[in-house]
């Protein structure tokens, strides 16, 4: 057995199938969180006028969240390079492979949409 | 192997200078004297494809083109892995590039859509990076590699092998793509990295100019003849830095008195060679 099977048979690909999962849920959730408060600004404008200050108060906590959420895009965006650099380079056995591959997209999928309703959000709420 | 890098120390220190001495060759490029830029000459509206494998300099060389200055102090930083589609708008927007992510993972769900928008005559031109086998490892050990038995000079041959196989696998696998373009198209072979591969650079002309890379080639340009198919070639050093792993493990040394001035002497020639080919873009109009 080479150094480099000896590595895959570490483990690290079920943990990392494992993360991935929970990662989806974790960047879904966020993106829940960032469109309930949106809604929240929303309705506050609507009530109470752009500039009141429940609607700024709305605003800012908007842009907070959506803030915060960028290192949580950073280290998943991370992960997910050491998973893609384990499935370029490392010895994958065939049936880890295609698991590492399909969750790594979904993974990959959830971020970008996090990314892009970030920055809609935040032009919206940086617009009125 | 413990890494020591005085090359991006060097870059550094002397930023002010390598910046200034490359803004004057991308201004050189985007307004050189007698020749269109870019806006008068635009009449192909269409966009430019970066692909290759990856890890061999399709971002950077992107970023570059864009006018993003950081891709040249960033040398010797731990390579950051393209996740998906990347566009960059070249010269206020006059010109997209899009490049396409180079992990082989990625390849048979990201590339069919360019692929069919490279067959139906969506990319005016189309460059393919590739670096002599020296694509980047990311965040993991070369120990983990399959190609590393114990011996670390073994394993670089092997590496640097194997890559230049899944090079040569990335330029098969768009032939039938490119032979079925129904527009003019161009094609640039960038030789990434040659602070690394400059002593063996007879090896490196062999490798892209003859055999099975030059047949390819070929095999495009009898399918679609002269007069739409352009191809240019350029061995070039997008950056100065050492071959290190994402573990910050030293893999190779950069070529010893290869400096900025030769680096700035490739991107000269790959600018010339870009303007050939916007050049030729204009007799085809």
């Amino acid at each position: 057995m080479s150094t480099a099977e000896a590595v895959e048979t570490n483990g690290f690909p079920k943990k990392a199938a494992g993360m991935l999962q929970e990662y989806v849920g974790r960047v879904n959730s966020t993106r829940d969180a960032l469109h309930d408060l949106l809604n929240e600004s929303i309705e506050a404008r609507s009530q109470f006028g752009t500039g009141s200050p429940l609607a700024l108060l709305k605003r800012d906590l908007l842009l907070a969240e959506i803030g915060s959420t960028v290192p949580l895009h950073n280290a998943v965006r991370r992960f997910i390079q050491r998973v893609s650099q384990h499935l370029e380079h490392e010895a994958v056995e065939d049936g880890n492979r295609w698991e590492l591959e399909l969750r790594i997209a979904d993974l990959e999928q959830s971020l970008e949409g996090l990314s892009r309703q970030s920055e809609a959000i935040g032009d919206w709420a940086h617009r009125e | 192997m413990s890494e020591q890098d005085p090359i991006a120390g060097w870059l550094w220190e002397n930023r002010r200078w390598v910046l200034d001495r490359f803004k004057n060759l991308t201004d050189w490029f985007w307004k050189k004297p007698g020749v269109a830029s870019p806006p008068e000459l635009s009449v192909d509206p269409r966009r430019i494809l970066m692909i290759g494998s990856g890890g061999v300099g399709k971002s950077t060389f992107a970023r570059m083109l864009a006018g993003d200055r950081d891709w040249l102090v960033s040398a010797g930083m731990a390579y950051d892995e393209s996740i998906g589609v990347e566009s960059y708008d070249v010269d206020g927007a006059t010109m997209e590039i899009v490049v396409a992510p180079g992990q082989r993972h990625r390849r048979d769900t990201i590339w069919p859509e360019l692929e069919r928008d490279l067959a139906t005559g969506a990319f005016r031109g189309i460059v393919l990076v590739v670096s002599y086998g020296y694509h980047n490892i990311g965040l993991t050990s070369y120990k983990r590699l399959p190609s590393y038995r114990g011996d670390d000079a073994a394993f670089l041959v092997e590496y640097l092998k194997d890559r230049r196989k899944d090079e040569l696998a990335v330029l098969e696998r768009l032939i039938p793509t490119l032979k079925a373009s129904t527009q003019p198209l161009w094609m640039l072979v960038i030789v990434t990295k040659q602070d690394l591969w400059q002593p063996v650079q007879h090896d490196v002309e062999k490798h892209y100019n003859s055999g099975r890379f030059a047949n390819g080639i070929e095999e495009i340009r009898q399918a679609l003849g002269n007069r739409n198919f352009r191809y240019e070639q350029v061995l070039a050093s997008l950056t100065i830095s050492n071959f290190v792993t994402g573990e910050r493990e030293l893999l190779q040394t950069n070529t010893a008195g290869y400096d900025s001035g030769r680096q700035i002497e490739s991107l000269h020639r790959l600018f010339e060679t870009l303007d050939a080919l916007k050049m030729w873009e204009g007799t085809r109009s």
